[in-house]
């Protein structure tokens, strides 16, 4: 029945090891477990909320984007003042005369009496 | 309504439960809720310690559930490192004053012979397990109790196969050894 130096051979030890019967998990135990359940991460952001959010983003950057880009509030674009300009002989270009405005540059030099310089 | 899930493998049953699937979820959990309850109680000897193992140790799965890498471990061998830490901390808080393994002191098996002086088998064989150092401990478990092969169970310890089939002659040897004493009672009533 034994081994030869007197322990248990395979048989008695696998018969002694069966003896051992795990308890079932109790009823309260699963129950438990199961209302374990995973919760997942709940979304509130509907469709519907989502485009306004996007909605509102757009119309924010573009503000931002228009605030950058223009500095100050551009002056309204007035014609040159022609008639202030006295040219009896008609010797200024006309060209001077309609883009007389402060902001396009001159290539052109004039002497102080306002005639043009060779 | 679980039982119609047992064809679908953990991995499905883990991503439906991850989307508040409470079926899939309980599938799982009824899968391998046994399981792990035996593996936390063939370790400790403990019923309601094993119990409370295995509930924290679905509970952690529940968590994990949500960021679930199906290429990763399985399972199975998920729930079964996280219970093995848990018994672990329950062995480690019984014995906080002395760090000298003695399983003597710190096993809840209480061995008293019946009143007609024979030992509860069951009683002598779970203590002498229980005593196993815990490699050998859980190979034996794993492969003679939870049905897993050799091979699985040396994927499931990190060891290779050879050095799994040596620790499980290891613990055979071991308990063979540690039922010695009482070998007369247990061949008695055993076979």
């Amino acid at each position: 029945m034994t081994t030869p130096n007197g322990q248990m051979n395979d048989d008695q030890l696998n018969a002694a090891l069966d003896a051992l019967r795990p308890p079932v998990p109790s009823d309260m135990l699963v129950r438990r477990v199961h209302l374990m359940a995973p919760a997942p991460q709940k979304v509130f952001m509907t469709t519907r909320r989502a485009v306004a959010a996007a909605l509102l983003m757009a119309v924010g950057a573009a503000t931002m984007l228009h605030l950058a880009t223009s500095n100050t509030v551009a002056p309204p674009v007035t014609p040159a003042a022609i008639a202030a300009i006295s040219d009896p002989a008609g010797e200024i270009p006309v060209s001077d005369l309609v883009l007389g405005d402060g902001n396009t540059p001159r290539t052109e030099r004039f002497s102080m009496a306002g005639l043009p310089l060779e | 309504m679980a039982d119609d899930l047992s064809d679908i493998r953990d991995d499905e049953l883990v991503r439906r439960a991850a989307k508040g699937d409470q079926s899939a979820w309980a599938a799982l959990a009824d899968r391998h809720l046994a399981s792990v309850v035996a593996f936390a109680w063939y370790r400790l000897g403990d019923r309601v310690e094993a119990e409370d193992i295995a509930q924290e140790t679905l509970l952690r799965f529940a968590k994990k559930a949500l960021t679930w890498e199906p290429d990763g471990a399985k399972v199975r061998t998920w729930l079964y490192r996280v219970a093995g830490n848990l018994v672990i901390d329950r062995q480690r808080a019984r014995k906080p004053v002395s760090p000298i393994e003695d399983i003597e002191e710190t096993s809840i098996i209480d061995i008293q012979p019946h009143l007609d002086g024979k030992l509860d088998t069951r009683r002598v064989v779970h203590k002498a397990l229980i005593a196993l150092p815990a490699r050998q401990q859980v190979i034996l478990i794993l492969v003679y109790y939870q049905g897993y092969t050799v091979k699985e169970a040396a994927g499931m310890l990190a060891v290779s196969e050879h050095a799994a089939e040596s620790l499980l002659a290891r613990a055979r040897k071991s308990m063979r050894s540690a039922l010695e004493p009482d070998k007369e009672d247990l061949i008695g009533t055993g076979t």
